[in-house]
């Protein structure tokens, strides 16, 4: 588990937005809090679940699957901006989100 | 009497890039049971075929990956020889199997797949026995 700081959440906004423009070849402005991952972006679960497993390795997280399925039951991951707000709770709580 | 029917495609290139490296990714979604079985074809094949039938099943259930208690490594795709020959069984465990006995879902489901130059088309049926 890991305190965020300002730096931490710009570095996970950062690299959200890099892995979309890359993966669906779109240019890093288009993309904001509010672009739809499926429909504007063409995303899918894979890239979802490879995203997962970049922050899992970059911040030694201690997170499984199950525990995401369980948060993204509540709280639906739709969008650029949901989907990070799901990444900073993965952070901050790990495999705890799923009480949140 | 049908169930469901799941069809996902998925462009299988973008598997080759975990075939050596990235283990502990493949190990969240797929089982040991399936890893081990893979192994013995070193294709990247298997692991596209395999997230395909995955992602299908969860379609014929009617759920999703995130929206149920299905896990992945609760539905295992398991070859007995290239992936290319179409030799392979679906063997459900956990809530997988939970659903299918509770829905009186014929085991093992019916399921059929296209390797084309780039994507791979899963198809899986799932039936009920009827009283």
């Amino acid at each position: 588990m890991a305190e965020l700081t300002d730096k931490m959440r710009k570095e996970v906004r950062a690299i959200i937005i890099e892995f979309f423009a890359e993966e669906c070849e779109v240019e890093q402005s288009e993309i904001n809090d509010s672009t739809h991952i499926f429909d504007d972006l063409d995303g899918d679960s894979l890239m979802f679940l490879e995203l997962i497993e970049i922050f899992k390795k970059k911040y030694s997280l201690n997170i499984e699957l199950k525990a995401i399925g369980k948060y993204s039951v509540k709280h639906p991951v739709r969008t650029v901006g949901e989907l990070l707000t799901m990444q900073l709770m993965i952070i901050e709580h790990e495999n705890n989100i799923t009480n949140l | 009497m049908l169930f469901g029917v799941g069809i996902d495609i998925e462009n299988h290139h973008r598997f080759l890039k975990y075939k050596k490296s990235e283990l502990e990714y493949l190990l969240s979604i797929f089982s040991q049971n399936e890893l081990n079985n893979y192994a013995k074809y070193n294709s990247h094949l298997c692991y596209a075929i395999s997230f395909c039938c995955k992602e299908s099943l969860f379609k014929a259930f009617g759920v999703s990956w995130n929206n149920s208690k299905i896990q992945w490594t609760d539905i295992e795709l398991l070859f007995s020889d290239i992936p290319e020959t179409k030799k392979a069984s679906i063997f459900l465990s956990g809530f997988a199997e939970e659903l299918m006995i509770n829905n009186n879902i014929i085991h093992p489901p019916k399921f059929d797949y296209t390797i084309t130059e780039s994507q791979i088309i899963f198809e899986s049926i799932l039936s009920c026995n009827t009283k």
